[in-house]
């Protein structure tokens, strides 16, 4: 519309049309824009049996995030309130709110949210998509390094290194990885709302680790695994030959004999309890400010 | 009622031998004819008196302008009558619409039992009102020719002159003026086509060319659109001649092959679901199609071919009948005198685009006979829109007498590519510009393809005193395909587990076979008082529509494999309706009119998705397939008053209740009532100063019961519950000067959602709250026709015509949902063009204003890129509409 056109017509008639549609066009949904923080806090942790985690790093991909209006997020989200389609790695050491991005959408009340890890499950390909924030962390989704002090008298500090992919299973396709339980989530969502702050507790995802399973006092025998550990003390059951571990400042892990550090992963039971642990939201509260 | 035949015949004054007959006066005997002149004996010789029956009736014969005045008579016989004859008793010829006052010669040849036995139009002002003229002297009885006081056949000379009848007595007195003189000169006919003519409350005429009156515009919101207005633009599409109807807009948003998107007086009617369209008398709506309840496909409409259009706003006429909720527009088709001819016209313009028509309407047939043909190709502005249109429609009207005969046919097909809609973020970030479409087959496989025949033969009749009737059958069969993605790539199989990503291109298929009846008849004149008289009509209409529908999920990057079912179904529906209609006159200045229109509806769905158990979950005990009925009654009152203040001044309301099908698909067993219902209710001042100026100011209030809305998203209708609207328009037809006719309307309206749908756990954020407007609708809508023609000078003996025209369409802001609004838009087409002789050389120029103008705006979820993390905030999605366009025509008529 040309302006001269526009000028005229606006002289004209907007003020009718907005005599004719102002407060009929008014309505609760307004686009809002958002700060969106994250922040962590956690140095350390403690595990049933007593065993102490000291974290030298925790580091999370935290993104995209989706704010959602109903109570059941995922499937009934296919209309997001508002959203963050970014990721960044949030230092959960840090308890100092960290500005990861701005969180874009519409007014109104949220009941839920979904984020993932940094690593996007896509419902056009197979492979999901691996954000920079996930590439900075190897490809994963959470990294945490730190020592482990067990209730041992005398016991040696066991470094450990948890490393995750966490992302949605292909029965959950297309998808975000963490979907918030009904009822834990209840904000109301309008201009005049400045932030929304994420906090994360990863004390909460490892409590449930059981690291005896990495510490072993056994001997070779037709069912064990290539290599046993009776303590700081390697064997390998085909060789027979022994090591200690311990003299080389090492531990002994089952199946792998001394390394310089416990590793968890994807491959282990444990990693896999983290990682559920991360999914099922553990400890993360998501407060507006 | 009966009535002496007004002024038909006047003295003939310079005929020589031909008997003079002079004018009967009204309520005086008809006089004796001057000096009895000799008159040519029959060319036969006497016959015996004819056997009882209507005599036959030449057909007016084909009038030439040119043609050089006849011989001089014969000399007079020397065995002249003593006496000519004496017209006694008859009906007075009705003037038909579209006409001025004329004079039609009529030759007669009166029998020696007084009644005529040949009639043929000598001269006349135009074949039907050679028709008209013809009908009424059929009625006509004379006191025979005498020869030495016996009775001999004579042929005589007739001038009619046509004109409105008198008001007698009080009658008379009431309307006063000139015309409440006993005795004096009548006034000239000046017809209207809207109603009652000035002083005689009885004249109705109807606006189909038929010869049987009726008040076709009988409500505050009813408009009839001359012709001369619908041609004052120019036109780049036929259907476009409905942007001259108020408060309506309509825009292309899908290409060549779908359906107009329409909105009229607070209704987003989409493809027509709130629109009832009429073309000749075939109903064009489509009930249950799958790309839009109540589809209406004007494709096939040549501009050239469309004599005039009955608007009705609202609901106050008996006879509107399904999806008439904002209203019903029916095209009358026809070619007036001043077009008739064969004109050939050849257009080539921006975008590649060509257009050929060829309209033959042969000048010696009547005003509704004529055959159209027209071609487009067009390469389409920006990405993926090219497309090919053809149309036919071909109408006759034959026969003579009370009976006459109208057959049709219309025949379209088009097939055209589509470029979608884009995200308005993505137009801003450069990803798409904004009249691409996106580089992706899913994207670029959009389009469509439509094909349609229809056909309906008409008997038509027309009785004394205005006794009318008709009888109907016709048939159609439409097919239809769309490919449209809306949403990129977000759905999922809902039939294939674990299948999903592969483009949401959506395939609709929609074949509708359809039959239908439709008679109507119409009582004379009854008068029950001098003070109240009236007409009583009833009618009858039916339908059976046998529809074939599906929509699947296509992959277009592998041969449109089909990775997903979301319809297949057969639906078998039949309409029944029936009317009855009260026309009534009481006293000289009210006219109430109303009457009642009973439905019923009956759908067979056979849906063979129906039961789809969950393809996740082990097999169930029972196989797919949901087969169901439902039925529907109402019964539906409508009613006009009509009070004139004054000869220029009438006070009008209206109230009605009318109603929209529902979708097949959506229907439970057993279901009763499935029909969406509204009240319209009416009021307005109209003021016609003869034929220079006809204006109205009207106020309405429409309530729906259940509002529905096209979802881009679901490819569906979605019901927004009830609404409300409150509007007022203002309509001014002129023709100052007989070079100038223009037209005016503004519209205003305030459309809100009473109560559409609360969040659900499967839609939490629905994008509609309670007192929202209804989306889609403007709130403002203004439309301008202006056309001027002007002789520039007579090169070499012949006149150079200059025509300018224009058409103005300016619509405010459109709400969107979550708050979003299309803004004010204004398109402006204009024309120039020259006529010389036969030749007319045209520049039109569409959407002048242009630039990014948006045909259509929706606000949804989408994600168009496969390999990024997908958006789910409902974002900002539009269809470009046409950039300005100029095409060039050159038309020939010979």
């Amino acid at each position: 519309m040309s302006k001269t056109a526009g000028s005229a017509f606006s002289a004209l008639a907007l003020p009718l049309g907005a005599l004719l549609s102002g407060g009929c066009t008014e309505s609760a949904v307004f686009p809002i824009s958002l700060d969106l923080y994250a922040r962590g806090g956690t140095t350390e942790a403690t595990l049933a049996d007593g065993t102490r985690l000291l974290f030298d790093r925790a580091d999370l991909a935290f993104g995209p995030f989706y704010a959602c209006a109903g109570a059941q997020a995922g499937q009934t989200c296919m209309a997001a309130l508002a959203e963050w389609r970014e990721a960044a790695v949030i230092d959960l050491l840090d308890a100092d709110p960290m500005l990861v991005g701005s969180l874009d959408g519409y007014s109104g009340r949220a009941l839920s949210y979904m984020h993932d890890c940094g690593i996007v499950s896509l419902l056009t390909t197979e492979t999901p998509l691996v954000l920079g924030a996930a590439e900075e962390l190897g490809g994963r989704s959470l990294a945490l390094e730190g020592t482990a002090e067990l209730p041992l008298a005398g016991a040696p500090s066991v470094p450990f290194r948890i490393a995750l992919t966490i992302a949605s299973s292909e029965a959950d396709r297309g998808q975000p990885v963490v979907r918030s339980a009904p009822g834990a989530f209840d904000a109301e969502l309008h201009p005049e709302t400045s932030a929304l702050t994420a906090t994360f507790d990863s004390a909460a995802w490892v409590t449930g680790l059981d690291l005896g399973a990495f510490f072993q006092d056994e001997s070779c025998n037709d069912q064990s695994a290539a290599v046993v550990c009776a303590g700081t003390t390697s064997q390998d059951c085909q060789s027979g030959e022994t090591e200690d571990c311990a003299a080389a400042g090492q531990i002994c892990a089952p199946d792998r004999g001394c390394q310089d550090e416990l590793v968890i992963d994807d491959t282990s039971e444990a990693g896999r309890s983290v990682a559920q642990a991360v999914t099922l939201g553990a400890g993360l509260v998501v407060v507006v400010d | 009622m009966r009535r002496w035949p007004p002024v038909l015949l006047v003295p003939l004054c310079a005929a020589g031998p031909i008997p003079a007959l002079a004018a009967p006066e009204v309520g005086a005997d008809p006089p004796v004819a001057s000096p009895p002149a000799d008159i040519p004996p029959a060319e036969d010789p006497p016959a015996p008196s004819p056997a009882p029956g209507p005599p036959a009736l030449d057909p007016p014969a084909a009038r030439d302008e040119d043609d050089a005045p006849g011989p001089p008579p014969a000399e007079p016989s020397p065995r002249a009558v003593t006496s000519p004859p004496r017209l006694l008793t008859g009906a007075r010829p009705v003037l038909p619409p579209g006409a001025t006052d004329a004079v039609v010669e009529l030759v007669v040849v009166v029998g020696v039992d007084g009644r005529i036995e040949e009639a043929t139009v000598s001269a006349g002002s135009d074949p039907e009102l050679g028709e008209a003229a013809l009908a009424a002297a059929r009625t006509w009885s004379f006191e025979p020719a005498r020869r030495n006081g016996e009775a001999v056949r004579a042929r005589v000379r007739l001038a009619v002159e046509f004109d409105p009848p008198l008001l007698e007595g009080p009658e008379a007195a009431a309307a006063g003026g000139e015309s409440a003189k006993a005795g004096a000169r009548p006034v000239a006919a000046v017809h209207d086509h809207t109603g009652p003519h000035e002083g005689d409350a009885h004249l109705e005429v109807t606006v189909h060319g038929t010869r049987a009156p009726r008040a076709e515009v009988r409500g505050p919101s009813d408009y009839f659109l001359h012709h001369e207005v619908l041609a004052a633009a120019p036109r780049l599409e036929g259907a476009d001649v409905l942007r001259s109807v108020p408060g309506l807009v309509s825009v292309r948003t899908e290409g060549l092959a779908v359906a107009h998107s329409f909105s009229l007086r607070g209704f987003d009617a989409e493809h027509g679901q709130d629109v009832a369209i009429n073309v000749g008398g075939l109903p064009i709506n489509l009930p249950s199609h799958i790309h839009g309840q109540g589809y209406a496909d004007l494709g096939f409409l040549i501009a050239e071919s469309v004599d005039h259009l009955v608007v009705k706003e609202g609901i106050a006429d008996p006879r509107q009948g399904d999806f008439s909720v904002a209203g019903s527009i029916d095209v009358g088709l026809g070619v007036d005198e001043a077009r008739r001819g064969l004109f050939i016209e050849s257009a080539f313009g921006s975008f590649d685009t060509f257009r050929q028509k060829v309209l033959w309407a042969p000048r010696e047939a009547h005003r509704e006979s004529f055959g159209a043909v027209q071609l487009t190709s067009t390469g389409g502005f920006g990405e993926n829109r090219s497309g090919q249109a053809a149309s036919a429609i071909v109408q006759h009207r034959f026969g003579h007498g009370p009976l006459t005969y109208r057959a049709l046919a219309l025949a379209h097909a088009a097939d055209a590519a589509s470029a979608g809609m884009v995200r308005k973020d993505d137009v801003e970030g450069g990803v798409v510009c904004f009249t691409c479409a996106y580089d992706l087959d899913t994207a670029r496989a959009q389009g469509a393809s439509a094909a349609r025949l229809m056909g309906g033969f008409f008997a038509d009749y027309e009785g004394p005193e205005h006794a009318s009737g008709t009888l109907g059958l016709w048939g159609g069969i439409d097919d239809f395909r769309a490919l449209s993605n809306t949403t990129g790539f977000i759905e999922v199989s809902e039939q294939l587990p674990g299948v999903s990503g592969r483009g949401d291109l959506f395939e609709q298929t929609n074949q509708t076979g359809s039959l239908g009846m439709l008679g109507r008849y119409r009582t004379q004149a009854l008068e029950v008082s001098p003070w109240l008289h009236g007409t009583v009509e009833a009618g009858v209409d039916a339908r059976l529509d046998l529809v074939g529908q599906s929509q699947s999920l296509i992959d277009a990057s592998v041969h449109n494999q089909v990775w997903d079912a979301r319809a297949r179904a057969d639906l078998r529906l039949m309409q029944l309706g029936t009317f009855l209609d009260l026309d009534w006159q009481l006293g000289t200045a009210l006219t109430l009119r109303g009457g009642v229109r009973g439905v019923a509806q009956s759908y067979l769905i056979d849906d063979q998705l129906g039961n789809l158990p969950d393809p996740s979950r082990p097999q169930g005990d029972s196989l797919p397939g949901y087969r169901r009925t439902a039925t529907g009654l109402a019964l539906l009152p409508r009613t006009s008053l009509e009070v004139r203040m004054a000869p220029a001044l009438s006070l009008l309301a209206s109230y009605g209740r009318g109603y929209r099908s529902a979708q097949a698909a959506g229907l439970d067993e057993g279901e009763s009532a499935p029909l969406s219902l509204v009240d319209s209710a009416d009021v307005g001042v109209r003021l016609r100063l003869g034929k220079k100026v006809d204006a109205k100011l009207t106020g309405h209030a429409t309530f729906v019961g259940d509002e529905i809305l096209f979802d881009p998203a679901d490819q569906e209708l979605e019901s927004l519950g009830p609404s409300t609207r409150i509007g007022a328009t203002l309509h001014a037809q002129a023709m100052p000067w007989d070079w100038l006719v223009g037209a005016l309307s503004v519209t205003a309206v305030r459309a809100t959602l009473e109560g559409p749908p609360a969040p659900t756990a499967e839609e939490p954020f629905p994008p509609f709250v309670p007192g929202q407007a209804v989306p889609g609708v403007p709130a403002l809508t203004v439309r301008l026709d202006l056309s001027a023609r002007r002789t520039l000078g007579t090169p070499f003996g012949h006149p150079l015509e200059l025509e300018l025209g224009t058409g103005l369409t300016v619509a405010s802001e459109r709400p969107l949902g979550y708050s979003e609004a299309t803004p004010e838009v204004a398109w402006l087409d204009a024309l120039l063009g020259f006529e010389y002789r036969s030749v007319k050389l045209a520049l039109s120029g569409y959407n002048l204003f242009g630039g990014t103008m948006a045909a259509r705006e929706a606000a949804f979820v989408s994600s168009w890129d496969p390999s990024a993390v997908p958006s789910r905030v409902p974002e900002r999605h539009v269809a470009a509409a046409v950039p300005p366009t100029v095409l060039l025509s050159l038309g020939l008529t010979l």
